[in-house]
């Protein structure tokens, strides 16, 4: 794919162990694109001796390495701003809405690919280029390792085609932005920043999962009846589980949210008690059969978290009335109430559970 | 982290050896183009190190207190890149209620067995000042600091902070995470060589903090395993 790019300050972030089925170029939100470059336009971003080493290990691609799949953030510099002062002024943003556009990929669907801050970020304006280079970028030189996760198949009709056309990618990057926008917390934050480390690089599946059950406790409180401070919460986690994943739309065929909420009580427990208190090499071969199934628990109960969390900074009085519980309380007490009153039948919560912004 | 070059005999030709490379999870960039992290160890330092690898040598996680396992890989997995690369404050935070987290399987019971009595931050605190010293003197003083961690992650964990949102003093505690962790595992590493059955190390420290005889005894074992 090749773009008009001259005057343009261009932002490269490669999904390493994605995909894209489609050679167009795809809008995830904001000004951040996602495509892959041709061989042309990837060989003028990248630091020559590592393209070349690529080329070496792909000897039988005549136009040199294949490109991945690449968010790309396109900003206009100012009239003789260079790229020093171009970075400078828009640097930053350009890398909080590729790091967004990570999480609206993660968020929508499973499929691995490694958070390109951790490989290489490159940018690009006209001859020159800046590169930020993370830990790994050279963990891909011989391509995707073979001991990789099954990769992220992202398909164009997931993407926007223009700027006015809605799209799931769109939908999941606005939802993001939102929260942003009002007012964040450390235990979506913590929520998120774990399920991110759940895709980490060189993992077994005994700690990917580890980062699942962190998120998990940020959100729910563990997997015990929780404690938070001025809210009395009785209900079991099975419960709550399966309050928060009834009231969620989902496009996996067979999706059962009882069956999901009952494993993740018993099997995905079991793993857990053995990774925290246990002998890790006993349930080694369970977590890493498994810990795709709780990343995907938690990728619905983050949306859904996020969502209420937006909803808690703009309607705290209202929803705290309705609850009876102070509106000062903490957000994973009034998220983990709503579960409760959904699922004892007090109130009905559906309406501040279920996503106004479907993923789908 | 980096690399281990490992040395391997060709079976076929008697006498000729190749080598394998082992590349971890600081992959090639390390090894190419080196580290940017330098750290200097000196003697004291050295002696730390050396005092720990001693504690750890014939380490067995099969009769090891529960949670110690896992403790172990919360701090090699809180050293990779991904917790510290890009210097963001979550990265800190993030580090440390994973520790604290670690610290919690050791020194307190599982929730499911938690008697409803028992709170589980001013006990997290005691279990803690017990176990990481020998003196009374200010038991109290540093069960109620030890507790200001626990009550931390709680505040994060819960969201009534934002990740802007703390105070200098609460930053502070970020790193005490880690210090409180690496001296537990050795100490409770060292106590597990005389772990009998399932014994497990709560109960011991709640009566090593209620009264004063319990402690020393546990003191004792604990020098007592030191000499093993």
């Amino acid at each position: 794919m090749t773009t008009e790019t001259s005057g343009l300050l261009l932002g490269y972030f490669p999904l390493w162990g994605a995909s894209l089925d489609s050679d167009s170029v795809g809008l995830m939100g904001g000004t951040v694109a996602a495509y892959v470059p041709s061989a042309d336009e990837w060989r003028q971003v990248t630091k020559f001796d590592v393209w070349m080493e690529r080329f070496r290990n792909t000897p039988l691609s005549p136009d040199g390495p294949e490109p991945p799949v690449c968010l790309v953030v396109v900003e206009t510099p100012g009239d003789k701003e260079d790229l020093g002062h171009a970075l400078g002024r828009l640097g930053n943003t350009m890398i909080a809405n590729a790091d967004d556009a990570v999480l609206a990929l993660r968020l929508l669907k499973a499929g691995w690919f490694l958070d390109p801050g951790l490989s290489e970020r490159i940018f690009s304006f006209g001859l020159l280029n800046q590169r930020l280079v993370g830990p790994y970028r050279q963990a891909f030189i011989n391509g995707v390792p073979e001991n990789a996760p099954p990769g992220c198949r992202l398909s164009i009709g997931e993407l926007a085609r223009s700027q006015d056309q809605a799209a799931p990618t769109k939908n999941v990057w606005r939802l993001i932005q939102q929260y942003r926008k009002v007012k964040p917390h450390a235990s979506a934050d913590i929520a998120i920043e774990n399920f991110h480390r759940s895709y980490g690089y060189q993992l077994p599946g005994t700690q990917r999962a580890v980062f699942l059950f962190m998120a998990l406790d940020a959100m729910l409180g563990g997997m015990s009846v929780p404690r938070f401070r001025g809210v009395e919460i009785t209900c079991p986690f099975r419960a709550r589980i399966t309050a928060a994943l009834q009231t969620l739309p989902h496009a996996e065929a067979g999706f059962d949210s009882n069956e999901e909420a009952s494993w993740l009580d018993s099997r995905g427990r079991e793993i857990r008690n053995a990774v925290a208190h246990g002998n890790l090499t006993t349930i080694a071969e369970k977590a890493e059969k498994n810990y795709n199934r709780i990343q995907s628990i938690v990728r619905l109960i983050l949306r859904q978290y996020l969502e209420f969390s937006v909803k808690w900074a703009t309607q705290s009085t209202q929803i705290s009335s309705q609850l009876a519980i102070p509106d000062q309380s903490a957000p994973a007490a009034v998220y983990n109430k709503l579960l409760e009153a959904q699922s004892y039948g007090n109130i009905d919560a559906s309406d501040l559970l279920r996503p106004a912004i479907s993923a789908f | 982290m980096s690399v281990i070059y490992l040395q391997v005999e060709v079976s076929s030709l008697p006498g000729a050896v190749s080598w394998r490379r082992i590349i971890g999870p600081f992959e090639r960039e390390w090894i190419v183009f080196g580290s940017g992290v330098t750290y200097h160890f000196d003697d004291s330092q050295l002696a730390v190190v050396r005092s720990g690898y001693e504690a750890l040598e014939g380490f067995d996680a099969t009769r090891a207190f529960s949670g110690v396992e896992s403790s172990l890989r919360t701090l090699e997995v809180t050293t990779r890149p991904e917790f510290w690369w890009d210097g963001r404050s979550l990265n800190k935070i993030n580090e440390f209620v994973h520790c604290i987290a670690a610290l919690e399987h050791i020194l307190l019971p599982a929730r499911e067995d938690t008697p409803a009595e028992m709170k589980r931050t001013p006990t997290f605190g005691e279990h803690a000042a017990v176990f990481t010293s020998p003196s009374r003197d200010d038991l109290q003083e540093r069960a109620r600091f030890f507790s200001t961690l626990y009550r931390l992650r709680s505040r994060l964990l819960h969201g009534e902070l934002g990740i802007t949102e703390l105070e200098e003093e609460d930053l502070k505690l970020l790193s005490w995470g880690r210090r409180l962790l690496c001296d537990v595992i050795l100490r409770v590493v060292i106590l597990g060589r005389t772990r009998s059955g399932d014994e497990m190390l709560s109960p011991l420290l709640a009566r090593a903090y209620k009264n004063a005889e319990a402690h020393h005894t546990l003191n004792q074992r604990f020098e007592q395993a030191q000499t093993r």
